[in-house]
């Protein structure tokens, strides 16, 4: 019933024989249920999983869902009531898209001119035009994208994939979180709650950082040379070896020397995956690293595929919270779009070279859409919230290709057909990595707790 | 393939015929298969499953109906809940969920209902409702009655009460107490225990450990560490976190209050009175008074999600974190789990979970919104302080609460402006850093103005005008309201003579009433449980949080209720429950291994070994490089506006060098060293951390500027004094005593001699730099990271 199990009687070699990664380590008798037993419910389609955080809410009918009627309905009021409005004092008329339409690749999707470089790889996606979730105002939105739940205090999906399938490598954290907000949840986004803290991801910061270089949090020494620190591990886990001697063998000691020793590695290691500079000038272009206004979004796609070819588990990427066009949707979109369109193909066109596209689920999303309707307290009148339809993408990692999941209604506002909700979604990620959402399960004050809660199913007809 | 072509020929056949007459036949033939198909999986007995408490495979499942009721009103589609979830009527309830039916399988539905709803079926029932027996939930141990059992041999003193049934325990098992740590060992140990601070290794001296003990408990740390305990399962931070985060600039005077509160040994039944009902207790000063409304901050403190659109759902999700809390903290209860229907495991019906909800509905938490661009965002409530200080604050808050607030917000961005302006302009009187400081300095007037209005406040709450019960909601959702409840307690709990909700108030002074009673099973169980935990490790029931079914049972349950009837006959005094637990032989066992034939130790043959908590690493840090503010802090968020503040960067880093306690803990954003071990979830009941050991903590012992800096400093203060030429043991032996304070064994000295030769960069002696190395290493050890 709890979570406590018996001390091993031989901790070194449950320490040895555990799924440690770099984030932890799996202790018998400290940590319990610190992960699955290895192995997944059943065979997984991808491995890893690389989520692009589109933070504001993109709007659909400016990117995927195209929707003529706004431009014919321009001006005019909507023919239905708006149900479960946000803040219907400040919505308007139906308003008009501005961009030019283009069928693209042999899915024949439809795709604005916004997104010239996603149209390129438009055979490479699975959209869903009907993805609907709950919370009008950004901060539920966005816990909900992340953790399924924004009243409490959940495990992000991140630590429940950590969870599951635990590390992908020996010297790398399972879970990686790229510049993600201080807001809307802040670390609750990528943290574990009531997980074991191993779980929890390692935040890189890139785009506040010195030169746009990615840094991890006490990664090296100021002070020492790589030579004096290497001799001050030893010292440090020579001293508490002594003391787990005397003790007689102590998982909780053990581990601690055993942190030292992965600290060390990860020391090594980390630099070199987190060095852009090892990339070609080809790819860099590519990415769109070193130009304008792409560079940050470039760097934060680049290191993304670094961590997910290092067998980083589950990385998390966020744009920087610039999609939320209230107001001037003709100015800003644009804006946005450009900063991401490129690096995000690139990624994909990228994995897919590498071979690494067939087992890394990329997931692209905002927390919600927007409204068809101008929003009319700004000047120059942009989109509100919308989380009752909206689109998002995956690609690679078991999904099916040139593939597009669902509707809105003719105005692009609710989700009508093959309706996706959030938990469902949830649901299929675990689903393509080959966990079930209603087993994966973690027992925290007398009660299983799943990512999903009660809900979500799984949506059959994107998987390949 | 199947389920197409069935689909195909049923309306093939609906088109190509008139109804038969016979309504068997149209049930047998289409309506049955139907519900089999879609409806089966999870509304039958054949399948094992009544989602919602409805079965759908009688008739009598569907007229009796589930949680909601009946399912179906014969010829009246519009007024039945299944119709209405099957066409997808309603928002909250849609059949089947993975997608609608099929145009043709509706039509044939709403024509069955709408003739009438013929259902042949003979026999079958409804769902069995699991009806909670409160009778048979009462047998569960923490809900009977506490036994009180003279103890034989240990009249009198607790600490022998604990040695006898501790040791009887082991005896039965061939086993005995360890031997006693080492005075050293103790010292240290007990000093971290009651008062987070490490002990000086030079300044033991040579009094008793009684003696020791009496002067921790009287020092002002041990309300700093045991006030720590507590804010962990209050779930303390000061600001609101979630998807609006403003600061609770006044969170602190609770957190002060309860640190004074054990220092002053306030008996615990009114400590928590205070906290659920301190706005209705009598009171004779007007510092009673105060401290009474401060203290109901407990429960304000919670993350509530502000911009919740739905003022309903927002109001009872407030509810549900206030009594999740209560339920966790104080009874060991997960009564959230109440919320949706009746508890799945413990005796605890979905009716007392909204007769305690009637409790908080009835309770002023959330204030009116307030005006202005950000109306939706709600705000919590507060009571002002001092004479005539609460009328004083509300005319002031029903004034000028948007301006101030603004003004707050205001004089916040000014000065923000001022420091830009500053790192980015060389000049020092560059026209713009002029014009920036005379904007802060109307922003500071304008501010400065309305605070000398506002008396001192708190937050703190209030009845409401009108009190009253609250319906249940089924299934939990806000909008379908079942029976209204009058208000009360958990029936589980209850006992003869127990308080009964005056209806014309809240109610909440009798339920502190009720739950300090000394008849409550509870209360003092749970509480006397959590102190024991704080010092043997573990708790004697290990789920310190749930008491109920799915949580443990006491290992030693006769000692459990002997220490509640005593903690209650001696007035519900923590300090002297400290004194006789710390002083028994059980709790001065040195540490050890587990037998074989005990292996997690619960019949205490051993002591556990603990790692300090985050706060005591920070704290002693600060104490070994003689940089510890040892004053308590205020007021620390005075500089923020009272707005939505995760997005404040560095200006949320607001640390200085008071105790860990003392740092403003900002829900998004907490300082590194508790983010990095294990520190409570600041965002709910914490009663026991977590026990980790990840790489990022041996990082920060290695790299971080905090570490470095202290071992900088101990080096430059403590022994600037060391002559190069010092003997090498020697100055390992004093720095090893300082900082884990025992002398180290010959082993850890020659491997710390040997460190030091090795890791020499200049000419020969010992350099500053060469101590400082010595003490960051003897800081990353476990010697000094756990206590023994």
């Amino acid at each position: 019933m709890t979570n406590q199990q018996p001390h091993s009687l031989n901790r070194r070699e449950a320490l040895r024989s555990a799924a440690c990664g770099f984030g932890g380590l799996a202790l018998a008798g400290l940590t319990s249920q610190a992960s699955l037993a290895a192995g997944t419910h059943f065979a997984p389609k991808a491995k890893r999983v690389v989520m692009l955080f589109m933070h504001g809410g993109v709007s659909q009918m400016d990117s995927f869902d195209r929707k003529p009627i706004l431009n014919r309905e321009h001006g005019k009021p909507l023919p239905f009531e708006l149900p479960g409005l946000i803040r219907p004092d400040r919505l308007g008329k139906v308003f008009g898209v501005k961009w030019k339409w283009t069928q693209h690749g042999e899915c024949g999707q439809w795709v604005s001119e916004l997104f010239p470089h996603t149209a390129k790889i438009i055979d490479k996606l699975c959209l869903i035009k009907s993805l609907h979730t709950e919370g009008e105002a950004h901060g539920q939105a966005v816990l909900r994208l992340h953790t399924g739940e924004a009243a409490f205090v959940r495990p992000s999906m991140g630590a429940w994939v950590s969870y599951g399938l635990g590390s992908g490598n020996d010297d790398l954290p399972a879970y990686v979180a790229l510049d993600y907000p201080t807001m809307h949840g802040g670390v609750r986004l990528y943290g574990s709650s009531f997980l074991p803290a191993k779980h929890q991801a390692m935040p890189i910061k890139l785009a506040r950082s010195a030169n746009k270089l990615p840094e991890i949090q006490n990664l090296s020494s100021d002070l020492l040379s790589a030579t004096r620190q290497r001799e001050q591990v030893e010292a440090i886990t020579g001293l508490s070896r002594l003391h787990a001697t005397a003790s007689g063998g102590d998982a909780q000691l053990e581990g601690v020397i055993e942190s030292y020793e992965l600290a060390y590695r990860m020391q090594s290691i980390a630099p070199e995956v987190l060095d852009l500079g090892r990339e070609t000038q080809e790819t860099l272009a590519m990415y769109g690293v070193d130009q304008e206004p792409t560079d940050v979004f470039a760097r934060q796609c680049l290191l993304a595929r670094r961590m997910a070819e290092a067998g980083v588990r589950f990385i998390q990427v966020a744009t920087g919270y610039h999609w939320d066009h209230h107001g001037n949707i003709e100015l800003n979109m644009p804006t946005s779009a450009a900063q991401t369109d490129k690096p995000v193909a690139a990624l994909i066109e990228d994995l897919d070279r590498r071979g690494l596209l067939d087992d890394t689920l990329v997931v692209w999303a905002g927390e919600f859409g927007r409204t068809p309707v101008a929003q009319i307290d700004r000047g120059n009148p942009g989109r509100d919230h919308n989380p009752h339809g909206y689109t998002i993408w995956m690609a690679g990692g078991g999904v099916k290709p040139g593939y597009s999941h669902g509707a809105t209604d003719d105005f692009g506002y609710l989700a009508v057909e093959n309706k996706v909700h959030m938990h469902d979604l949830h649901a299929t990620i675990l689903h393509l990595l080959g966990l079930d959402h209603e087993r994966l399960t973690y027992r925290y004050a007398g009660r299983d707790f799943r990512l999903t809660d009660v809900y979500g199913r799984v949506v059959d007809e994107v998987i390949a | 393939m199947l389920k197409r072509s069935l689909l195909l020929s049923l309306i093939v056949f609906v088109s190509s015929q008139t109804f038969a007459d016979d309504g068997a036949v149209f049930f047998g033939e289409y309506i049955e298969p139907l519900l089999k198909q879609h409806c089966y999986e999870c509304h039958s007995h054949e399948a094992g499953e009544a989602s919602g408490g409805l079965v759908l495979d009688s008739k009598a499942g569907w007229t009796v109906g589930g949680d909601s009721g009946p399912a179906i009103v014969p010829r009246e589609p519009g007024k039945s809940l299944l119709w209405r979830a099957v066409a997808y009527q309603n928002d909250n309830l849609q059949m089947p969920p993975e997608g609608k039916l099929t145009a043709g399988d509706l039509s044939l539905l709403k024509k069955w209902i709408e003739s009438g709803a013929f259902d042949p079926r003979t026999g079958g029932q409804a769902a069995q409702r699991k009806t909670i027996d409160i009778a048979v939930g009462k047998q569960w141990w923490a809900f009977r009655p506490m036994a009180q059992q003279q103890p034989r041999k240990s009249q009198g003193s607790l600490s022998l009460l604990v040695d006898d049934a501790v040791r009887s325990e082991l005896a039965e098992y061939q086993l005995t107490l360890s031997p006693p740590a080492a005075r050293n060992v103790l010292i240290r140990r007990v000093t971290y225990d009651l008062t987070g601070l490490p002990p000086n290794y030079f300044s033991f001296g040579d009094a008793s450990y009684e003696q020791i003990v009496d002067q921790l408990l009287a020092s002002r740390h041990f309300g700093e560490k045991w006030g720590r305990h507590w804010l962990d399962v209050a779930r303390y931070a000061d600001s609101n976190g979630s998807s609006f985060n403003p600061p609770f600039p006044q969170a602190w005077r609770y957190r002060n209050w309860l640190i004074d509160s054990f220092n002053a040994d306030l008996p615990i039944d009114r400590f928590l009175q205070m906290q659920i009902a301190g706005d209705l207790l009598p009171y004779e000063t007007q510092q009673q008074r105060d401290d009474s409304l401060i203290a109901t901050g407990y429960l304000l403190l919670g993350s509530k999600v502000l911009g919740t659109f739905d003022k309903e759902q927002l109001t009872l999700d407030v509810i549900d974190e206030q009594l999740d809390t209560i339920g966790k903290s104080l009874l060991g209860m997960t009564l959230g789990c109440a919320r949706c229907h009746d508890h799945k495991f413990d005796p605890i019906p979905q009716r007392d979970y909204y007769a305690l909800a009637g409790i908080f509905s009835s309770t002023v938490t959330l204030d009116d919104r307030l005006g202005g661009p950000k109306e939706d965002e709600s705000d919590w409530s507060r009571r002002g302080l001092g004479e005539g200080g609460d009328e004083q604050l509300q005319e002031f808050l029903s004034e000028h609460r948007y301006a101030w607030i603004k003004a707050t917000s205001k004089r916040f961005q000014a000065a923000k402006k001022v420091d830009e302006t500053q790192s980015s302009d060389e000049s020092e009187h560059s026209k713009e850093l002029t014009a920036a400081r005379e904007e802060l300095a109307k922003a500071d007037a304008t501010l400065a103005e309305f605070r000398s209005k506002l008396p001192p406040y708190a937050m703190a709450v209030r009845d409401q005008v009108r009190p009253g019960d609250v319906a249940i909601r089924i299934r939990g959702v806000a909008a379908s309201h079942g029976d209204v409840v009058p208000r009360g307690f958990l029936q589980v709990a209850s006992f003869e003579g127990q308080p009964n909700v005056n209806p014309s108030a809240s109610g909440r002074l009798e339920f502190a009433q009720w739950l300090t009673a000394p008849q409550n099973p509870l209360t003092a169980r749970v509480f006397v449980n959590r102190i024991w935990k704080h010092l043997f490790r573990e708790g004697l029931v290990r789920s310190v949080d749930n008491f109920g079914t799915t949580g443990e049972q006491p290992s030693h349950p006769q000692l459990l209720d002997n220490l509640a009837t005593q903690f209650i006959a001696n007035g519900w005094k923590l300090k002297p429950l400290v004194r006789e637990l710390v002083v028994s032989q059980t709790y001065r066992q040195s540490v050890g291994s587990p037998p074989q034939s005990d292996p997690e130790n619960r019949l205490l043959s051993c002591q556990h070994r603990r790692r300090l908590d985050p706060e005591e690493i920070r704290d002693t840090l600060l104490v070994l490089s003689g940089r510890l503010d040892a004053t308590s802090g205020e007021g620390m968020l005075d500089s923020l506006p009272i707005s939505d503040v995760s997005n404040l960067g560095d200006y949320l880093k607001i640390q200085d060098n008071r105790r860990t306690i003392y740092q403003p803990v900002i829900r998004t954003l907490e300082p590194d060293v508790l983010q990095l071990f294990d520190s409570a979830n600041n965002a709910m009941v914490t009663g026991a951390r977590p026990k980790t050991v990840v790489a990022p903590q041996a990082l920060y012992f290695l790299n971080s500027s905090f570490v470095q800096s202290s071992a900088e400093r101990i080096a430059a203060t403590k022994f600037e004094d060391t002559p190069r030429d010092a003997s090498l043991s020697n100055v390992v032996d004093e720095t090893f005593a300082w900082i884990a304070a025992r002398p180290p064994t010959d082993a850890e000295r020659r491997l710390l001699v040997d460190y030091l030769q090795r890791q020499a960069d200049g000419p020969p002696g010992l350099t500053r730099h060469d101590i400082m190395k010595l003490c960051q290493t003897i800081l990353g050890s476990t010697q000094f990271q756990f206590v023994e």
